[in-house]
């Protein structure tokens, strides 16, 4: 099982913003992307996650325990959390539980996982109505409900207090004991033994060369 | 980028000298260079063939026994429909290069013979209409060819506002070329519903029936490569001009973007 | 499969939860039949003969109407970027939506259609043959103009260009629609065939739009 990104270089609209990027990481190993705002963490989260191509380089996954699965199945083993909470704010907290455990065809129990992310008082109540917190508790949840082996964090304790932060560090923890394989952005300390670090640097001047009509100058 | 290995079968060496020879036109640079020397001879063709063209359409050309003088519309007219086909596939050709090949270039291609095509099109509808008017005794009659034709205009307009509509302009090509290609799927088929339709209706299928005679012929072909010629000198220069937009626009966000950073 | 089945059940469930969706397209379709006959004048005789086309036109109209909200929510809640990322290929989300939007905003609009009938003063023979091809052909309505919601995503305001990119691919349904009752395509009372090539331009439109939706939406995805 591993994530192996080879020389990998990304665009965002006109812009380039990861160049040349190199990583590989095996099972239970963990990346943590650190670095300014628009400097390109989620853009190189969601290319690994499969929602931007990249412009030169690769991102090899092979995350299938079995290794019979080909490589536009993989996404099925990804559990990405961005920005969004994916959370259909119409339906109560539970509805939107059951549906991903029935869409993910996950067996878990739900009752500890609802414990565990304190939303034991919430379970009928709309998930429109709930804090931004509490929307991200939700959404995190899906970790406990889904066993998958890669995870893409994008600012996962982002409104979050310290007592659910610790509940991110938890799970991700036990989720790299494992085997899985952690990668995360984020600017607010978590309690997680990274392995490896990235600070994703601005490309300056660089991020406007590569566009093909500057070539003909 | 991924290295590739030379294939070993001839199809394979064929497939990668297409690709080579295709990106080498395909390179923004070469495009410039190229079409600087090729645009005075579309040119100069293109005015040679319309001078020719009209001059044997109006001086030359017998009138027809039943329409008369509106025959000469038919030579602005009918070619007019065949350039608007043809642009239309030239759009679709080219929003295929960049779903396959994700060239930039494509794209360039895609957005500036939409507007063209539109144009022609319209231009074929109102001279279908003109030249109805005294067959028909209407300036409008859906007839099978000018509905479809008029079907065509709407794709096409579709198509400028889908792409006008998108701000982000690498994903404006994509979008609007899977437009594009749905389009060649789905015109046949309401091309056909249409023509089941018409064939019930009215008995005649369109004004021309039957032969036609020779002498029609010749004006008509020259006034059709005329046209081809005066299209793609437009679409040419379209291209390059919208090469020297994005250009400039990609030297406007540097500039600002340095002047920010002093 | 039960991955499916819990995205229809979901999805219809939505749309009865959500209400606004059919409301607005059975109104809709109400209020065009009720303003057409005081535009034209309440002369019966043309009234009948204009019937089908007007009918089958409103519907499409008002199941356009729904349309720009196919994907748009998920798209904004961040639930389509959790899909791709389950068991079912982005295509089969595709048609799981599409369906579940056939069957809440097609299925009523069709049923519609006797009641409607009496407003436009069609021949009560025709009621049953006009529902029957409007059940038929609507699918292909659902599935085509989910090519069109996908493309429109990302927009402001997508919902305004909607009916300009997806109504002319609307012109084979209408046509055969309107041909099983006005005659004059296939022999009067012969509504077979034109029934036929409804279903299976319906048909067709299940299995290639999840194509073209799905590849726009990877695209407005990224």
């Amino acid at each position: 099982m591993a994530v192996k990104i080879e020389h990998l270089s990304l665009k965002r609209g006109n812009r380039l913003l990861i160049k040349d990027l190199s990583v590989s990481l095996e099972k239970s190993e963990s990346l943590l992307l650190t670095g300014p705002n628009g400097v390109g963490k989620t853009t190189l989260i969601r290319s690994i996650a499969g929602f931007i191509q990249p412009e030169a380089g690769s991102i090899t996954l092979n995350l299938a325990p079995d290794s019979t699965k080909t490589a536009s199945d993989q996404a099925e083993l990804i559990h990405y959390i961005g920005h969004k909470n994916g959370i259909r704010t119409s339906l109560t907290v539970l509805e939107n539980l059951e549906f991903w455990c029935e869409f993910y065809g996950s067996d878990q129990p739900l009752n500890p996982v609802i414990k565990s992310h304190n939303l034991s008082s919430l379970i009928h109540i709309p998930a429109g109505y709930l804090s931004a917190g509490q929307k991200r508790r939700l959404s995190l949840a899906k970790l406990a409900l889904i066993k998958k082996p890669l995870w893409l964090l994008d600012e996962p304790t982002v409104s979050l207090d310290e007592l659910s932060a610790k509940l991110v560090a938890d799970a991700a923890n036990q989720h790299l004991n494992a085997g899985g394989i952690l990668i995360a952005a984020t600017h607010i300390p978590l309690a997680i033994p990274f392995t490896r670090t990235i600070e994703l640097k601005n490309l300056g001047r660089d991020q406007f060369k590569t566009t093909e009509w500057e070539e003909l100058i | 980028m991924t290295t590739t290995t030379e294939p070993t079968t001839f199809w394979g060496r064929l497939w990668t000298r297409f690709n080579n020879f295709f990106s080498t036109i395909a390179n923004p640079g070469n495009f410039l260079n190229y079409s600087a020397k090729i645009l005075p001879w579309l040119a100069g063709l293109s005015a040679i063939g319309f001078a020719t063209g009209l001059y044997i359409t109006f001086f030359k050309t017998p009138l027809d026994e039943e329409m008369g003088q509106t025959v000469i519309i038919m030579f602005v007219h009918v070619p007019a429909a065949w350039i608007a086909q043809m642009s239309y596939a030239l759009v679709a050709a080219s929003s295929f290069g960049l779903l396959v090949w994700r060239h930039p270039l494509a794209d360039v291609s895609a957005k500036a013979a939409a507007p063209l095509g539109a144009t022609i099109t319209f231009l074929c509808l109102v001279t279908g209409s003109i030249w109805g008017r005294p067959d028909w005794g209407t300036y409008w009659q859906w007839d099978l060819r000018m509905t479809s034709v008029l079907v065509l205009f709407l794709l096409f307009i579709g198509l400028i506002t889908l792409r006008s509509a998108i701000e982000e302009e690498t994903q404006a090509g994509k979008i609007t070329a899977i437009l594009a290609l749905v389009g060649v799927i789905l015109l046949p088929v309401i091309k056909l519903s249409v023509e089941w339709q018409q064939s019930a209706l009215h008995q005649k299928a369109g004004i021309i029936r039957g032969e036609v005679a020779i002498e029609f012929l010749i004006p008509l072909f020259i006034m059709a490569l005329s046209y081809t010629l005066l299209f793609f000198y437009l679409h040419m220069k379209a291209m390059r001009a919208e090469i020297y937009r994005r250009r400039t626009i990609s030297q406007q966000r540097r500039l600002a973007y340095e002047d920010h950073q002093d | 499969m039960n991955a499916f089945l819990a995205l229809l059940k979901r999805d219809i469930r939505l749309s009865l939860k959500e209400g606004g969706t059919i409301g607005i397209a059975l109104g809709f379709n109400l209020i065009v039949v009720t303003i057409l006959p005081l535009g034209i004048g309440p002369d019966q005789n043309l009234l009948n003969q204009i019937a089908p086309g007007v009918l089958w036109v409103t519907l499409l109209l008002s199941l356009l109407l729904s349309l720009d909200r196919l994907f748009l929510t998920d798209h904004e809640e961040g639930t389509l970027e959790q899909m791709f990322h389950g068991p079912l290929p982005l295509e089969l989300v595709v048609v799981a939506k599409a369906l579940a939007h056939w069957l809440t905003v097609g299925v009523p609009l069709s049923l519609m259609t006797p009641a409607l009938g009496l407003l436009m003063n069609l021949s009560t023979e025709q009621f049953g043959i006009l529902t029957l091809a409007a059940l038929i052909g609507t699918p292909a309505l659902s599935f085509l103009g989910a090519i069109g919601a996908a493309l429109t995503l990302g927009l402001k305001r997508g919902g305004l260009l909607l009916p300009l990119l997806i109504l002319p691919f609307f012109i084979p349904t209408l046509i055969f629609g309107v041909s099983t009752t006005t005659g004059y395509l296939f022999p009067a009372g012969n509504y077979d065939s034109a029934l036929a090539l409804l279903a299976a331009i319906s048909l067709s439109s299940i299995v290639l739009a999840p194509f073209p939706t799905a590849w726009a939406l990877r695209f407005n995805m990224n």
